[in-house]
């Protein structure tokens, strides 16, 4: 290309240093926005995490993400911050300097209804600029069941509050009627409150950043270098596609069950990939998906077109993704279906359902064409939300709500074995939360925190382990559990394998485990009672393996076997591999390389395991 | 000969010696770091005719830590720990990922506790610090015997919350001991008593590891000293910058992982504030990498949980640098996409660079150096090495040249660039990455290939002045007398609240550490009158999770505690423009920091004299400014005076570096004998 004609697409024209420098400053002012957010925030959600910013141009198209942010809510900024404008745009006063715009609407550009989206303007000189938006995981919203993650709503009004674009400071000044009618929605008022004046406070620090910016490099400059942003990031990814053949390619997956209707079965979920050239794009149609289920499992517009854009930049995970990055991404979604529900279907499961399932199709499909890119399949995301009264000294009887999210296996990759106890793979910058700090904020504990054997695919690389816990019920009264999740032991199967690997073993989720009160759970439950002492016992899954067991090296499944990853009876059965067992204190086994020559040569005869082929 | 300082650094090339005399005079050594580690040390040190009654103090940085933590040369470590809790290893990173999009970006690699030597004992305590269930000595002996019978003697107790009760701990320690009274144990909340199990066992864990090779290591190095009779203290740089006695390291090893890079920060810090600059950017380039560290407004910027792999925290503070595989030895190469690469595989000085004709055989940096004119052939290092343009030009061309479709020339040029930008994005994510432009800095650069890169990097990132202090080399080394003795305690305290605290077990606390590091510095001969030791309480709001550091003073009463709280609010309000109004504060821990004050090493105002005007030699040297070689000035830097001024393309040459100073940049020399260039003429960048 002539890098001199590029250039003429911007006017005025930005030197290469000064838009390195500042495409990178976009990057850390929406960093900076972010970290704002989770040093004040009162939600505990936000501070391991489940938080995101974005600087938008005036027109809401996404500039700049920040580094760590939760893929799920990849995408979504830009509809948001779109619908600010569309509502707002026109009117009289209706986007002023030092307005916050709360959002939190799924069909019209949100996720779920705890991701509260706050979108606040940017002036320089009386035009309107850019706007900033930062989006953190509120601990809860209202609705039917504390922490607002209600997996049974049979629609949007029994998961929470909805809100659509909502005016919340006004030139500066916090509007208290407002925030007092949010606030009278939720079930902890003051946490929220902290939260609603952290993501204030965050925009403050977006705006202040960008206005820095412009003083030293002139508006005329950030503009262009904003508008540059998008273009390189489109050429970037254009490069990428260009490289890849053209095609069509299909696959699909399954969320378990309508838990408002088990007997219908799985519900599908559909994809078809055409990439092509000439201009560059890549096509996903999922007009194959089956149609909206009456629970929290369903996706919308916005968040299934999050998981498409997220599933394709961990594909291609170089060009940084913006507004011009999306250019090159189209999708096709049928009417009203499990991926694109309207108003009223209920959405708040939607990570684990639909998202979940979409990204877990974009990693198969991509398989297809970039086998040495893509992986096997990964733990399910889950959600475990308690609510109760904290009953301990000095807590004031306070009503609390606990949110927690589990790690579990990766799925094997080209080259590498899954990781063993990750935090949510498509959470991002998630981080595990710390027992210590949980047994520290709230009545719980755990009696148990451990990988488990034989969890994970086997496979040339095996897919990480999953994880056993035992979460119990301390000092408190009336806690309600609420959990979701997908892929349990009444569902198709658990993270699925590619090219010969198997799959991960499905979910278990089990209340009172070894008690006369013993009861099976299904894996998606709102409102379940857990008594004062009572256990709440999960196993999440493993991921999915990577290629043919057989071809794993013999020493990497006796590694496995002395780590307890692998039991001695799953070295024999599915990797073929014969071990001698020795002294057990010192782990002195060893491989019977006639007996393994053997049994893998019996392996081979009897057949290639199930599972997708390489093409 | 007597009354000298001495400091030494051994990075991973070169090992460098400075003896710093009462008078403000500095000798210097730089040999090849060889396989053990002082030999070098020792043989300058007899050369120089220097015997141990002539020292005062010696100081030293070292990479030991760092470089046996990244290429895990550790001992194999077990672990005995609560039992069912064995996931915590497990979810490494705690489940994070360093690249949030690349799946294929290698993850955190496992702990160096492999699953099968996490043993597991019956205990519980709770987070009140209450013993739920005591530790079962049945099981804790069987422990102990499993590991003993696995040969397995070095050994991290960890239990959950050990922080608020360390009992279970202790005891496990005592029943170890008595299995197998050989055993190195250390416990987690003797190692780092603070909150966050998977930071304190991993903490725990690298420690333990580190002890006994760090008590091989100084035991040489005392040795060598006493056997050349020196009985001085022998204090070592640890991470926060600060200097510690041969107990204390022993003792938290793991303090020292990244020694030589806070050597060369607080180097940075000093050079920068002599030429008048109080933000300075630390441009530290050896052999091996290229460490960048950020002082604002004179104060070096720590963190207070880092790692030197990433997704293994160490939970002290230390100096925050950001290290990138860029150096000299760096090896150029090209990925699977045909892109240019360099680093981070260095051919370190075992065999080095290709130039050096010691079995080198891959395409560095200092070899497109010597091809470039930028690095002159022949003689090196007073003699110790011999650097030869054939063999450079050859391996450039076969490994580079060939590939690119260029002369060798051209393929260096490239190589130079690809390494110069890793520097700049080392920058960038110390600096703009944390909200800092670049441009309200200086920047320092040195070690041995600094002065090499740094005005062009500083032109890249539009930095206008660049230091050349006066020995690039060695200034590592210099900044390790240029210390103070620092010791670092400090323990997780939970109080609901800051009103119904129980005071007098705070103060007892703080007297007891405050106790602990005087004991520590009198140990290491500072006399009271250079003590000072400072104490903090960490507070944050109710419900909150960020904490500021409250300084306070001995004896805290109801009303000087309510004082503190104050202090803190308006922390908070300066630092997040709003307050929480009414809600509580709460203490989550307390800090001591104690300090002893060591006789620095001070760089003299040398006065202009007039002197014989300096005369340059010439070379061709190719200017990718310009696209070609020039007949460039190549001064050599021994003679040039105070107020000497030129600009480029031009070279100044000394023993221990060379600094490049291309077209467009001006350069002078300052009342310290700084090179000081100037950026920001035209020409400068592309």
């Amino acid at each position: 290309m002539n890098p001199k004609a590029s250039h003429q697409e911007v006017a005025p024209d930005v030197d290469p240093v000064t838009f390195s420098i500042l495409s990178s400053a976009f990057v850390s002012l929406v960093d900076e926005m972010v970290g704002a957010l989770q040093d004040a925030c009162l939600s505990f959600v936000i501070y391991v995490g489940d938080v995101s910013g974005g600087l938008l141009n005036a027109r809401g198209e996404l500039v700049a993400q920040g580094t760590r942010d939760v893929a799920v809510h990849v995408g979504a900024l830009q509809p948001s911050t779109q619908s600010v404008i569309e509502d707002f745009g026109e009117e009289e006063a209706g986007i002023e300097e030092g307005d916050v715009f709360a959002f939190n609407d799924p069909y019209r550009g949100g996720t779920h209804l705890p991701d509260m989206t706050f979108i606040s303007p940017i002036f320089w000189d009386e035009r309107l600029v850019a706007f900033t938006a930062t989006k953190g995981h509120w601990s809860d919203v209202g609705g039917a069941t504390p922490g607002s993650m209600n997996a049974l709503a049979a629609d949007i009004h029994a998961e929470g509050l909805v809100i659509p674009p909502l005016k919340v400071v006004s030139r500066g000044v916090v509007r208290h009627d407002v925030r007092n009618l949010i606030m009278a929605n939720i079930r902890i008022p003051l946490n929220a409150t902290g939260d609603l004046i952290a993501h204030i406070e965050a925009a403050r620090v977006g705006e202040r950043r960008l206005h820095a910016l412009i003083r030293k490099y002139g508006l005329d400059t950030v503009l262009a270098s904003m508008a540059e942003a998008l273009d390189h990031s489109e050429r970037e990814l254009a490069e990428e596609i260009r490289r890849c053949p053209e095609g069509t390619w299909e696959t699909e997956d399954f969320i378990d069950y309508d838990p408002q209707a088990p007997e219908d079965g799985p519900v599908r979920v559909s994809l078809k990939m055409t990439i092509r050239h000439d201009p560059p794009k890549v096509i996903y149609d999922m007009r194959g998906s089956g149609p909206p289920v009456r629970s929290g499992m369903n996706g919308t517009h916005g968040s299934t077109f999050g998981a498409l854009v997220a599933g394709t930049k961990y594909i291609f995970p170089k060009p940084s993704m913006n507004a011009g990055w999306l250019r090159i991404i189209e999708a096709v979604f049928p009417e009203t279906s499990v991926v694109n529900a309207i108003r009223p279907y209920a959405v708040c499961g939607e990570v684990s359902g639909a998202y979940e399932k979409t990204t877990a199709c974009i990693q198969r499909v991509w398989a297809q064409v970039a086998p040495q890119r893509s992986f096997a399949g990964n733990f399910n995301l889950e959600y475990v939300v308690a609510g109760g009264v904290d009953d301990r000294p000095g807590r004031h009887d306070a009503y609390f709500v606990y949110y927690h999210w589990h790690t579990g296996g990766w799925g094997g990759m080209y080259g590498a074995d899954g990781r063993d106890c990750g935090a949510a793979i498509f959470g991002l910058g998630i981080l595990n939360q710390s027992s210590e700090v949980i047994e520290r904020m709230w009545p719980v504990s755990f009696d148990r925190l451990a990988p488990v054997t034989d969890s994970m695919g086997a496979g040339k690389w095996r897919g990480g382990a999953g994880l056993e816990s035992v979460l119990r019920v301390e000092n408190a009264g009336g806690v309600r559990l609420s959990y979701i999740a997908d892929r349990g032991e009444d569902g198709p199967g658990g993270p699925r394998g590619l090219f010969g690997g198997s799959d991960g073993i499905p979910i278990r989720v089990v209340k009172n485990l070894g008690t006369d009160r013993e009861q099976d759970l299904p894996i998606y439950f709102a409102d379940e009672f857990i008594g004062q002492h009572g256990t709440f016992y999960h196993v999440s899954s493993g991921g999915g393996g990577y290629g043919d067991p057989l071809e794993r090296d013999p020493e990497a499944v006796l590694e496995d076997v002395l780590d307890r990853y692998v039991s001695l009876e799953g070295a024999r059965r599915d990797y073929g591999v014969v071990i001698d067992v020795g002294d057990d204190d010192l782990l002195d086994h060893r491989i019977d390389i006639e007996g393994t020559r053997v049994l893998r040569a019996q392996l081979r005869a009897a057949g290639p395991n199930e599972g997708e082929q390489k093409p | 000969m007597s009354g000298f300082r001495i400091g030494v650094d051994i990075g991973g090339t070169f090992t460098d010696w400075v003896m710093a005399d009462p008078d403000g005079g500095v000798q210097v050594v730089k040999t090849p770091t060889t396989p053990v580690a002082f030999t070098g040390v020792f043989d300058a040190m007899d050369a120089a005719g220097v015997t141990g009654d002539g020292i005062r103090s010696f100081a030293h940085g070292t990479t030991l830590g760092t470089n046996a933590l990244i290429e895990r040369r550790l001992p194999r470590v077990g672990m005995v720990t609560t039992k069912g809790l064995t996931a915590v290893l497990t979810q490494a990173a705690r489940g994070a990922k360093e690249d949030i999009w690349d799946i294929y970006h290698e993850s955190p690699r496992p702990s160096i506790v492999k699953p099968r030597d996490r043993i597991e004992v019956t205990e519980r305590t709770l987070s009140s610090g209450e013993i739920r269930i005591r530790l079962d000595e049945g099981e804790a002996r069987r422990a102990a015997r499993i590991l003993a019978a696995r040969g397995i003697n070095t050994i991290a107790v960890c239990f959950l919350h050990s922080y608020a009760n360390g009992r279970n701990e202790a005891r496990m320690k005592e029943i170890i001991l008595e299995e197998n009274p050989e055993a190195l144990v250390r416990t987690s909340h003797e190692t780092v008593p603070r909150i966050l199990e998977y930071e304190r066992f991993t903490t725990t864990i690298l420690n333990v590891a580190l002890i006994p090779l760090m008590i091989d290591y100084l035991h040489v190095l005392e040795q060598g000293l006493r056997d050349r009779g020196y009985d001085g203290d022998v204090l070592i740089v640890q991470s926060a910058g600060g200097l510690m006695g041969v107990e204390a390291t022993t003792d938290v090893p793991v303090r020292t992982a990244n020694s030589g890079p806070s050597a060369g920060a607080i180097a940075a810090r000093e050079f920068g504030s002599l030429a008048g600059f109080r933000n300075v950017i630390g441009l530290d380039i050896g052999g091996t990498s290229t460490d960048v560290s950020v002082t604002l407004e004179g104060d070096v910027r720590t963190t207070e949980t880092w790692e030197v792999e990433w997704g293994h925290p160490i939970m002290f503070p230390a100096i925050d640098i950001i290290t990138v595989g860029a150096g000299g030895g760096s090896v150029a190469w090209f990925d699977p996409g045909g892109r240019l690469r360099s680093g981070p595989r260095s051919m370190g000085a075992v065999p080095g660079p290709a130039c050096y004709g010691k079995g080198g055989d891959q395409p560095t940096s200092t070899d497109a150096h010597v091809v470039l004119g930028n690095l002159r052939p022949g003689a090196m290092l007073g003699g110790a090495m011999e650097v030869s343009a054939e063999l450079a030009e050859r391996v450039i061309a076969d490994k580079i040249g060939r590939r690119l479709g260029s002369g060798a020339v051209t393929a260096a040029a490239a190589v130079i660039a690809v390494a110069e930008a890793n520097m700049a994005n080392a920058i960038r994510l110390a600096t703009l990455r944390r909200g800092m432009d670049p441009r309200d800095f200086a920047l320092v650069s040195f070690g041995g290939a600094g002065p090499f890169h740094g005005a062009r990097v500083a032109a890249e990132l539009r930095i206008p002045t660049v230091v050349v202090p006066p020995s690039p080399g060695l200034t590592s080394a210099l900044g390790c007398l240029m210390a103070d003795i620092r010791h670092d305690l400090g323990a997780s305290m939970f109080y609901g609240e800051a009103a119904v605290v129980d005071i007098a077990a705070m103060n007892a606390r703080f007297d007891a550490m405050d106790a602990r590091v005087r004991a520590a510095l009198d140990r290491e001969g500072i006399p009271p009158a250079r003590q000072s030791v400072e104490r903090s309480i960490d507070m944050c709001y109710a419900g909150q999770w960020r904490v500021f550091r409250i300084p306070v003073s001995p004896g805290i009463t109801p009303a000087s505690l309510v004082e503190s709280v104050d202090l803190f609010k308006q922390m908070y309000l300066r630092r997040f423009t709003f307050d929480l109004g009414p809600r509580e504060v709460e203490i989550h821990g307390v800090n001591v920091v104690g300090t002893g004050i060591t006789e620095k090493y001070r760089p003299r105002p040398v006065r202009a004299v007039p002197t014989v005007d300096p005369a340059p030699d010439s070379r061709p040297v190719y200017w990718r400014e310009e696209g070609k070689r020039i007949d460039t000035p190549v001064w050599q830097r021994s003679s040039l005076p105070v107020g000497f001024r030129t600009a480029g393309p031009a070279i100044v040459e000394q023993m221990d570096s060379t600094t490049l100073i291309p077209p467009g940049v001006s350069m002078h020399v300052d009342g310290f004998l700084n090179l000081i260039l100037d950026t920001t003429g035209d020409g400068g960048g592309s």
